[in-house]
């Protein structure tokens, strides 16, 4: 059995499969995650019964990333990562994503705060980093 | 006594279509959600405290206690987004004093008695016997999930269940 982390990820109409398939061309296939979509017509009870089932069989370490905060797929996360003990990180990107899938992929673990801060340092204004790079250079 | 710009019946409550775009739209600077679950669930609130927009904040009362506060004071000042599950629990607040002019119904969920009648809005008899008695009492009731859809009228909504 693999008891590799897996990655739980809680979208909204379920883009973060579309995600996954932009990080699996940097990657290669990446089966250890996975998604629930909420969709328009699901009641929080229906989705977080959905995502319950699917969190009782993540292997320790799990992480689970969701997209919006204040939105259903986070406040569902924020329940059962508190009650089932996953770390639950909001504000899915690319970049958090491509980290933890590395990290399982290459060593079998997941660094949680290394994934954390990958997600947060992706989101720049590149022409006034770039820039303002280039005047300390100088 | 604050007044309440908007009555919305949805069932999952607080989430991203009612932060982003009802509290905008309505230009409400405060929630009062009706929910005997949430307003004993001091983390599920906390996380609906931090997921607030600036300046709104939030209220969460029980169903009996949301009636209290409205005869105590009209929930006091602002401009106030009252936010119900269910038309039973609606029902129940108009029965106890909370005499909106109209209502918003958003979504009420999903289950297998239940007929959809627009959009992701389902309904069941029971519903419909709720929302045939506060229009008896005057109420304008309107279905709409985001702002940019036109609203239903009850009447053509009822028309399509029966």
């Amino acid at each position: 059995m693999d008891t590799r982390p897996q990655i739980l990820l809680l979208t909204h109409g379920g883009w973060g499969m579309s995600l996954l398939k932009g990080v699996q061309m940097i990657l290669g296939t990446a089966d250890f995650v996975s998604e629930i979509a909420l969709l328009p017509e699901m009641t929080f009870s229906e989705y977080y019964q959905k995502v319950e089932e699917k969190v009782k069989t993540l292997s320790k370490d799990s992480v689970i990333m969701t997209d919006v905060f204040g939105g259903t797929t986070t406040n569902v996360a924020a329940k059962l990562g508190r009650d089932f003990h996953f770390k639950v990180y909001s504000g899915l990107n690319a970049a958090m994503l491509l980290e933890a899938c590395s990290q399982i992929e290459f060593s079998g673990d997941v660094e949680p705060e290394c994934i954390l801060e990958a997600g947060k340092s992706a989101v720049k204004d590149v022409v006034e980093e770039v820039l303002n790079s280039m005047n300390k250079e100088n | 006594m604050a007044e309440i710009v908007l009555c919305r019946i949805d069932s999952r409550l607080i989430h991203g279509q009612v932060m982003t775009k009802w509290v905008n739209q309505s230009q409400a600077n405060k929630i009062v959600v009706v929910s005997d679950e949430l307003a004993s669930d001091k983390f599920m609130l906390e996380i609906y405290m931090l997921s607030a927009p600036t300046g709104v904040k939030i209220d969460c009362y029980g169903l009996e206690e949301t009636i209290e506060k409205w005869n105590e004071d009209q929930f006091g000042t602002g401009k106030v987004l009252l936010l119900l599950p269910d038309l039973k629990s609606m029902k129940r607040v108009y029965d106890g004093g909370i005499t909106v002019p109209g209502i918003q119904v958003g979504g009420l969920g999903g289950a297998p008695n239940r007929k959809v009648v627009f959009q992701n809005i389902t309904l069941d008899d029971a519903d419909v016997e709720i929302l045939e008695y506060l229009s008896g009492k005057g109420m304008d009731i309107i279905f709409q999930t985001i702002p940019e859809d036109a609203p239903m009228k009850l009447n053509d909504i009822l028309k399509r269940y029966h």
